[in-house]
């Protein structure tokens, strides 16, 4: 490694001189090799006045005390750009409240990053906390895949199945003993990935895509299978219309969650021959935009993943924006722009 | 210190434009000891008529006399209290000075001998029966105030005019609980009392019944713990409140009742509480927002005044939204009592166009009256009317008026129309 003046590092968060190796900065403590969304979730800015009446008393609970309005929470538009690596989640158009989650991040200190890890959880609306459940479900598993890139762990399907261990973990904590009915629960979907290879993991009906960009070769596609028992059966050879009838079509058929035990999660991975994006949703994207053509040719030229999740999200807010929607998009090759 | 619980029981989610948000607060207090006996902080009224029809048959005003003394017993020691005879005119029958004793071995048999001396002679004037039984509480304003009120006839020696005024006067002194024994009484007049003063009204058809039931009444008002509990409400701007009633365990309109205690927000008068629930069913008009937002329609919470202290808390959410399967699910809690209140108002009705000789109409309201408590298991209301009615088919509420009714009968109707069966509440296995 060449260490040369020229070469000088300094840490982002106060400037002071840093060595390439260091994981943590002398002077402030900022983490040098891990760059992530905040633990809680990227939430977005709360503004002092009522959103309906502009009245500046808020109670302790959310509440405008002039007119009742519910204000909006942190949740309800959640936005972060890593460069490398950008998410947008929004609380739609017909939802009183966001219950998806993203968590992300990448590894590395240098121009090189090793790896970029992803989570899309999204709360199953029946149950209580579900945002808390989601949340808490995507932090947990970003940490142990987070560790994982880190230590140059070699196996990521391995990774992404002791993620979703840690997931399952974090949300049966949350149950109340005596309420199994209401159990918090939520699905899962992440993405691992490092210059060579793309490694997905899923619980549930929220997907994975593989999106071609412009010079790329290996062909859109999707690269999850929903947990649904539609999916499974259309997955099995049933005719889509045919699947679509039977009893109880769109329900979950596996979910992380108390009530859900120890599940395992279904683990892909792709190694990709030329750029593309890699974009983990919730299906208050998928719904709307389904087909991987039809997601691929909706990204913007030329622009950052920030702007790919915003325009994504737009889009299906625009279409209807029934459910809560979440995109993350991970350019590949991971490369600092 | 007693304790408040809010439950709060309600479908949030309204279709877009909808202004209506319905709610049922239950509200349970618990850990309140009563009021300590040498605190002096109980005080209790006993009202008994003494009007010259009480000697009809005599076995009436002999009952009385047992039910008071049986009620003076109950009574703990250091409890205030006092025995005011109605005739046209409120006489103190113990102590001998306008003023309230407490109880002690000595005062409770002065008190019993001086009831067994009562006569039954002269009118009935209600009105100034509570004033002296008011100025009697008068000086004793932090205490839990109760009275017990018995009567046999019509409030004959007073005009209308002159009894609202009156009962409008000590409205919110003291809470009474009325008995009307035999049938000829009135249960409009003991309805309108007991209301205003958040007590109970209850027909004794057998002067027999009159101990057991005075001694039930002295206990439970020994049993208080918290005095002059008010509900409050907020509610945001633009909205306004359509009702407020307790449901559980009797029904009463509280809306007229509304005592502003701050911007927004109004206190409802609840009387005294013990280890005790009651169900109310609040019913709220906000202006509507778009399909997704969420307003807090109203905050309820109960005030102890003596401690200015608010207690206890519950959200009553409004959610605009589009999906139909969300905004259709009908409230049970809310469903039960709306039929409940429903139930009480076809019965009055139905009795009342039975005595005016509208034979369509009481049939018409009195077979809704059949399906409704039918359809909510309210057994007790059931018999009571099939002793009125002849039912033919309960479900669908086809009956026809019986040729021959009591007056005990339709009186004890009537006077029970208001007490509601609590809705059954989700158990642990749905």
């Amino acid at each position: 490694m060449n260490d040369g003046v020229g070469d000088e590092q300094r840490c982002p968060g106060c400037a002071e001189p840093v060595g390439r190796a260091d994981r943590f900065c002398e002077g402030c403590g900022t983490d040098l090799l891990v760059h992530r969304t905040p633990v809680g979730g990227a939430l977005g800015p709360v503004g002092p006045a009522c959103v309906a009446c502009g009245a500046t008393e808020i109670s302790a609970d959310g509440f405008c005390e002039q007119c009742g309005r519910s204000q909006p929470a942190g949740r309800d538009r959640m936005e972060c750009d890593l460069e490398l690596v950008a998410g947008v989640g929004d609380r739609g158009l017909s939802r009183s409240r966001n219950e998806d989650s993203m968590a992300f991040a990448w590894v590395g200190g240098d121009d090189t990053p090793r790896g970029v890890v992803a989570v899309v959880c999204d709360g199953v609306a029946s149950t209580e906390r579900a945002d808390q459940a989601s949340q808490a479900a995507a932090d947990s598993a970003l940490e142990v895949l987070v560790d994982a890139v880190l230590e140059e762990e070699t196996d990521p399907a391995a990774v992404t199945t002791a993620a979703v261990h840690a997931a399952v973990s974090t949300v049966s904590e949350l149950a109340e003993p005596d309420q199994p009915g209401t159990a918090p629960s939520c699905t899962y979907v992440s993405a691992v990935v490092t210059p060579e290879r793309v490694t997905v993991g899923w619980v549930g009906d929220s997907r994975a895509y593989w999106l071609r960009t412009d010079g790329g070769t290996t062909n859109s596609r999707r690269l999850t299978v929903d947990d649904t028992i539609m999916a499974q059966l259309i997955d099995r050879g049933m005719p889509a219309e045919e699947a679509a009838r039977v009893f109880q079509a769109h329900a979950l058929s596996s979910w992380i969650g108390a009530d859900a035990g120890d599940v395992e999660p279904h683990v892909v991975s792709l190694e990709p021959d030329g750029p593309g994006v890699v974009l983990l949703c919730s299906d208050g994207l998928w719904n709307y935009l389904d087909e991987p053509e039809e997601l691929a040719a909706r990204l913007p030229a030329g622009s950052g993943p920030l702007t790919a999740a915003a325009e994504l999200t737009a889009a299906a807010l625009e279409l209807g924006g029934g459910d809560n929607v979440t995109v993350v998009v991970i350019p590949f090759p991971p490369r600092r722009p | 210190m007693t304790a408040f619980q809010l439950d709060v029981y309600q479908n949030e989610y309204l279709p877009e434009g909808a202004r209506e948000v319905n709610a049922i607060v239950t509200v349970s207090a618990t850990g309140g000891e009563p009021a300590p006996a040498t605190g002096d902080q109980a005080a209790e009224v006993i009202i008994v008529d003494c009007s010259g029809s009480m000697h009809v048959p005599p076995t009436k005003l002999k009952a009385a006399k047992a039910a008071t003394a049986a009620a003076i017993d109950t009574l703990r020691d250091g409890v205030l209290f006092a025995v005011v005879a109605g005739t046209d005119t409120a006489r103190l029958i113990y102590p001998t000075r306008t003023q309230l004793v407490p109880a002690t071995p000595t005062t409770r048999a002065e008190a019993k001998a001086a009831v067994s001396g009562l006569r039954a002679n002269g009118g009935t004037a209600i009105g100034s029966w509570l004033l002296l039984a008011d100025s009697l509480f008068a000086g004793r304003p932090t205490a839990m105030r109760h009275a017990i009120l018995l009567t046999d006839g019509q409030n004959m020696h007073e005009t209308p005019r002159q009894f609202a005024r009156t009962l409008k006067a000590v409205t919110g002194h003291f809470v009474c609980d009325c008995r009307g024994v035999g049938t000829d009484w009135e249960v409009r007049e003991l309805r309108e009392i007991a209301t205003a003063l958040l007590g109970t009204v209850d027909i004794v058809a057998e002067p027999a019944g009159l101990e057991a039931d005075f001694r039930a009444m002295a206990t439970a008002a020994m049993g208080k713990a918290v005095a002059d509990v008010s509900l409050r409400l907020w509610t945001p701007q633009g909205a306004s409140v359509k009702f407020v009633k307790q449901v559980e365990p009797t029904l009463t309109d509280l809306t007229g009742r509304r005592v502003e205690s701050g911007p927004r927000s109004g206190d409802y008068p609840t009387g005294s509480w013990g280890t005790e629930s009651r169900d109310y069913h609040v019913c709220i008009e906000v202006n509507p927002a778009g399909v997704g937002d969420k307003m807090l329609a109203g905050r309820v919470s109960m005030v102890v005044p003596s401690t200015n202290e608010v207690v206890g808390k519950g959200q009553i959410l409004a959610i605009w939204t589009d999906d139909t399967v969300l905004s259709t699910k009908i409230s049970p809690e809310v469903a039960h009592y709306t039929g409940q209140a429903e139930l009480a108002a076809v019965i009055q009705e139905g009795l009342e166009a039975r005595k005016s000789g509208d034979v369509e109409r009481a049939t018409a309201k009195l077979g809704r009256a059949v399906a409704l408590a039918t359809e909510s298991g309210h057994t007790d209301t059931t018999r009571l009317l099939a002793r009125v009615v002849d039912i033919e088919n309960p479900a669908t509420g086809t009956v026809r008026l019986k040729r021959n009714v009591t007056a005990v009968d339709e009186m004890t109707l009537d006077t029970r129309s208001t007490v509601t069966k609590r809705v059954g509440k989700k158990t642990a296995e749905d």
